[in-house]
């Protein structure tokens, strides 16, 4: 499903050059879900940015669902991101001048889905909050925000998901039930799920956990009380 | 340390601090630009107003001789005083030269001329007061390079002026008295006095001018002098000229056309002012928390309103600078447009005074625009720290009233630069209704498209729609800058057009070919037959009476002090026009130039056997509102010695475009049947050849008649309009720029704030094509609609203009406004695409990014 190989990212900064990503291997399966963990400035956000082709690794490859993604020009990487891939921020972001149907609805219509409208109404109910449907982002809570964020990443229908600390924005108790609805939703539609995070104990809900340090992913071997 | 804190604070916010700078600076630099050439102006005219003059100050009878009273007063007054004097005598008149004639204005003048200033002659050089002059020993004249050029004249040529011939002594080719520009139809010829009399051009009723010329010591007061003789001179028809006076009276033409320059640069003051308070209130919205914290540590909220007000005062202050830099660069352009409509070269300069008014308006006008916003600081709670919040407003009352200064300051601006209470507070409704009308229009057009939006197919429409419809404040005052600056555009060729199509070719009627002054009343059979003879008809012949105003509802009009300076335009013409002497003629019927606005028309010739019945009078619409007199109101005049009382029964409007002869004062006939009179007459359009020989064989035969050639007046008139169209559309070109600034001011800081919005779309799908598409969408939107109401605001305004102010038929012109829509949203889209592009290029991994 997805397979890195040699993954190197490297920044210049002034007149040195900094790594942040050396030789990194990843392999993962279908339908199995990933927790990075990592210090902040381990590369995190860099590995999230290259795996959703946001961003040329300076060696290396990406493949998902057997396409090697930094062959593909800026158009086909558009498309292909938005039919495989889905994406939570931490920061929800949502376009403050969309009500939360019109969210859900975008990445349907920028693909001229001609079932836009029902795709993304059945969305909104999943995430209980149709009644929240003509509400611009400024009304609602964070936990109702991150709702709508998860509806519109998964209203594609995903192959991928990938989760940027989904819940590091909101209070404990919305943010394991905002978790609990993305690991569900991952389970009903069998996507693939790459979460970082802070959280040991979150990390740990995955069939997998691993460590970025030094430019490269490890299995994670410390206890679940353990924080990043 | 809150000076430190704000210096450093606006260097910190480069970009916002460069876009405020810029958008106050470009919004001053038109009043600037304008103040230094009105003072550079008033300057140069100062230094020569004695060359101007040629005097320190002068005496002047118009239409007659001074008297010998007269002469024994001033003399009186002056003898003790006086260095030197010297007079004139000066009279339009006709001169021929061959087959060729033309209308000059000729001087008559004594062997000291000039007191001050010199002649500069081709062939003699410098002529001073006390150089040797031909013109004595000869009966010979000096003429203006013009006349030569036209009539095809040289030194040694004989001319023939009145009845009498003279020999072209020399040509004039600088002559630093010579206040004639643009504005005047006659160039001058000097001849010596004593040989006037000779052309028999001074008859009974001409019209010519009786000058004395005084040169004083530096020490002497011209004020006391000029209040010394005003006080002993009461007539009206004599009038005592200081040479500052004679300066100001040259300035007037441009000054009026610069102050209403200044209720454009006006229009481009508020515009930037919309701009930088957008701008102030989203740079405000981003320093919520450091406000916030700021509070927490304990600084008092009037200490962090003060910090602001501060950046805000360096900042225009800042903005001033560039102002003054602005204009400096436009500055030689000065005497290339001002060449054709002023005797003298004007070169701008940046004075003391100019550095202090632009530091003020700068300074003062950024605090006022954003103090309404700044002033929500003092709302705002520490708490905001760990919630969301934005700044809150006050009180609808409360927030209107903390814009009442800014309303203050462009009402006393207007007035200032109209110089005139009535015009600066129309201009000032006018232009407040304007700006609400159009907040409206951009509110309702763009709620209705934001409804209009689930039906639009094209995603990137219906993205650039929505934006447009939800984000109302943005989108009202872009909307704003932008038909403003439209309208201003379009306004200026349309009311161009108006004009020129009814100096032109006015409505029903065709220009006359000439117009004769100074017919006597014995000439008028013997014309009528020459006329006759060359194929046409004399029409509307007038009788010409000279009189003066010596009452209004019986109240006594007497010689205001010279020390009045009036204020206001409305003083100035005022004054003007109760001192002057008046022309007055006698009819029953209107003319089809005519239109009775008030009253009813004369019933008949006055019946001297109802002595309880006063003459009728009709006035024309301007000179009644300026005289303050209406329908039922009685004027008295002095009819060359004799005191006629009559009643105003009617107020009429004459359209002046055509061309016919015509009078502010009108009199019923029986009158003034008896009165000292010449007339005044036009003859219809001719070919070219049969005027010049018509011209021609009037000068032979009538050589005191006037005659002018309406068609070259005409030809004259336009240049200066046109002229004077191009200078008021450069200024509105610049409201525009300004308008364009505040836009791109607004898609800066809109794109920026969407920078996540923008990566969300790649992140999600969009192209970077598709999303530079919705972002030009967006701005074509609002650009298109905006100067398309702009435009249709113009059409409305010259409307207005045409049917009530000037009261000419309207014009309705396409292309123009078609050029200046397009225009405009050609360059907004590409201001869009320019600030896109740079957010597109911004490596969307940033959104991913926590540290």
């Amino acid at each position: 499903m997805l397979e890195i190989n040699n993954l190197s990212k490297t920044y210049r900064q002034g007149s040195s050059d900094i790594n942040v990503l050396s030789d990194l291997e990843l392999l993962v399966e279908p339908g199995e879900s990933v927790a990075i963990l990592g210090q902040s400035g381990s590369g995190k956000s860099t590995l999230l940015s290259l795996v959703a082709g946001l961003d040329q690794p300076s060696s290396g490859s990406i493949v998902m669902n057997h396409q090697n993604i930094e062959q593909l020009s800026e158009k086909k990487l558009s498309e292909f991101r938005a039919k495989n891939l889905g994406i939570v921020f931490q920061q929800f972001h949502l376009m403050s001048n969309l009500t939360a149907l019109e969210n859900i609805r975008l990445p349907l219509e920028i693909f001229k889905d001609p079932k836009a409208q029902e795709k993304a109404s059945r969305a909104i109910e999943q995430v209980g909050l149709k009644h929240r449907a003509n509400h611009f982002p400024s009304e609602l809570s964070g936990g109702e925000k991150q709702r709508i964020a998860i509806a519109r990443a998964f209203v594609v229908e995903p192959k991928i998901l990938l989760a940027d600390e989904p819940s590091g924005n909101l209070d404990q108790d919305t943010g394991d039930k905002i978790m609990e609805l993305i690991f569900e939703i991952c389970r009903t539609n069998q996507t693939t799920f790459i979460l970082v995070t802070h959280n040991i104990s979150l990390a740990a809900r995955c069939n997998r956990v691993l460590v970025l340090e030094h430019g490269r992913l490890n299995p994670y071997t410390g206890k679940t009380s353990d924080a990043y | 340390m809150l000076t430190r804190l704000a210096l450093r604070e606006i260097l910190n916010n480069r970009k916002f601090s460069i876009l405020f700078i810029l958008n106050i600076a470009l919004g001053i630099s038109g009043f600037i630009f304008l103040d230094a050439f009105k003072q550079t102006l008033q300057e140069k005219l100062s230094e020569g107003s004695k060359n101007i003059l040629t005097a320190d100050i002068s005496i002047e009878a118009k239409n007659r001789f001074i008297t010998q009273p007269e002469l024994k007063t001033i003399e009186k007054i002056l003898a003790k005083h006086e260095e030197a004097s010297a007079s004139q005598l000066s009279a339009f008149s006709m001169i021929a030269h061959g087959t060729k004639s033309k209308l000059v204005y000729l001087i008559g003048i004594t062997d000291n001329h000039p007191l001050y200033g010199s002649l500069k002659l081709k062939k003699s050089g410098s002529i001073l007061g006390t150089s040797e002059k031909a013109i004595f020993s000869t009966q010979s004249a000096w003429i203006n390079q013009e006349i030569a050029v036209q009539l095809e004249v040289g030194i040694g040529d004989q001319i023939k002026i009145g009845e009498s011939t003279f020999t072209v002594d020399d040509i004039i080719t600088d002559d630093s008295s010579n206040t004639a520009s643009a504005f005047a139809f006659a160039p001058r010829i000097y001849i010596n006095q004593a040989h006037i009399k000779q052309t028999n051009l001074l008859q009974p009723g001409s019209r010519f001018n009786d000058i004395r010329l005084y040169k004083v010591p530096p020490s002497v007061s011209i004020e006391t002098l000029e209040s010394e003789l005003n006080s002993n001179l009461p007539d009206t028809t004599l009038r005592i000229i200081t040479h500052k006076k004679a300066s100001q009276n040259l300035n007037r033409s441009l000054t009026y056309l610069n102050d209403y320059l200044g209720l454009i640069a006006l229009i481009a003051l508020f515009l930037s002012a919309v701009g930088s308070t957008y701008l102030f209130r989203s740079y405000l919205a981003s320093k919520i928390h450091e406000i916030a914290t700021l509070l927490s540590l304990g600084v008092q909220p009037t200490q962090v309103l003060y910090l602001y007000l501060l950046q805000l005062f360096f900042l225009g202050s800042t903005a001033s600078i560039v102002s003054l830099m602005i204009s400096y660069v436009f500055f030689p352009l000065v005497p290339y447009i001002s060449s054709d409509l002023l005797p003298i070269t004007v070169q701008p300069t940046l004075s003391g005074s100019i550095f202090v008014v632009a530091l003020g308006i700068g300074s003062l006008t950024s605090i006022l625009v954003c103090l309404p916003e700044a002033i929500k600081i003092t709302n705002l709670k520490p708490a905001v720290l760990f919630q969301e919040q934005s700044l809150k407003t006050h009180k609808p009352v409360k927030q209107f009233l903390l814009y009442l200064p800014l309303v203050a300051l462009l009402f006393l601006l207007a007035i200032y630069e109209s110089q005139s209470i009535q015009i600066g507070s129309l201009f000032s409704v006018i232009f407040i209704l304007a700006t609400v009308v159009l907040t409206l229009v951009s509110w309702v057009i763009f709620k209705a498209l934001g409804s209009y939006t689930p039906y639009i197919k094209s995603l990137q429409l219906k993205l650039a729609i929505r934006q447009l419809a939800r984000n109302k404040l943005s989108t009202a005052t872009g909307f704003l800058a932008v038909s403003l600056g439209s309208l201003m555009v379009c306004l200026v060729p349309q009311l161009y057009s108006t004009i020129i199509s009814e100096v032109t070719t006015p409505k029903g009627t065709s220009i006359p070919s000439l117009f004769l002054v100074d017919i006597q009343d014995d000439q008028l059979s013997d014309l009528k037959e020459s006329v006759k003879a060359a194929g046409t008809e004399l029409e509307y012949i007038s009788p010409l009476i000279r009189a003066r105003l010596t009452q209004i509802n019986n109240e006594r009009l007497v010689k205001e002090s010279n020390d009045t300076t009036p204020i206001t335009r409305e003083d100035q013409r005022r004054k003007w026009v109760r001192t002057r002497p008046q022309n007055i003629t006698s009819r029953l019927d209107l003319r089809s130039s005519e239109t009775l606005l008030s009253g009813r028309p004369f019933t008949s010739s006055y019946d001297w056997n109802t002595p309880d019945k006063l003459p009728e009078i009709s006035l024309e619409m301007r000179f009644a509102h300026r005289l303050g007199v209406k329908v039922g109101d009685t004027i008295g005049f002095d009819v060359q010695g004799v005191e006629i009382t009559g009643e105003v029964v009617n107020i009429r409007q004459v359209r002046w475009t055509t061309f016919q002869p015509n009078f502010f004062i009108l009199f019923q006939p029986g009158v003034l049947d008896d009165a000292p009179k010449t007339y005044l007459a036009s003859i219809p359009d001719l070919d070219t050849e049969t005027q010049l020989n018509l011209q021609r064989q009037l000068v032979e035969n009538f050589s005191n008649i006037s005659i002018v050639d309406i068609k070259q007046t005409v030809k004259q008139i336009l240049i200066i309009l046109d002229k004077m169209s191009w200078i008021i559309a450069i200024m509105a070109i610049f409201a525009l720029l300004v308008g364009l600034l505040v836009l791109y001011s607004i898609a800066y800081h809109q794109i920026q704030e969407r920078r996540w919005d923008i990566s969300l779309l790649k992140i999600l799908g969009g192209s970077f094509t598709d999303i530079r598409r919705t972002i030009i969408l967006e701005f074509l939107t609002l650009s298109l609609l905006a100067a398309i109401s702009g435009a249709t605001l113009s059409y409305v305004a010259s409307y207005g203009f045409a049917t009530f102010v000037f009261r000419t038929p309207w014009e309705f012109i396409v292309v123009e406004p078609l050029v200046v829509v397009v225009g405009v949203v050609s360059l907004s889209v590409m201001i869009a695409a320019l600030i896109s592009q740079k957010t597109l290029n911004t490596a969307t991994r940033a959104i991913l990014s926590q540290d």
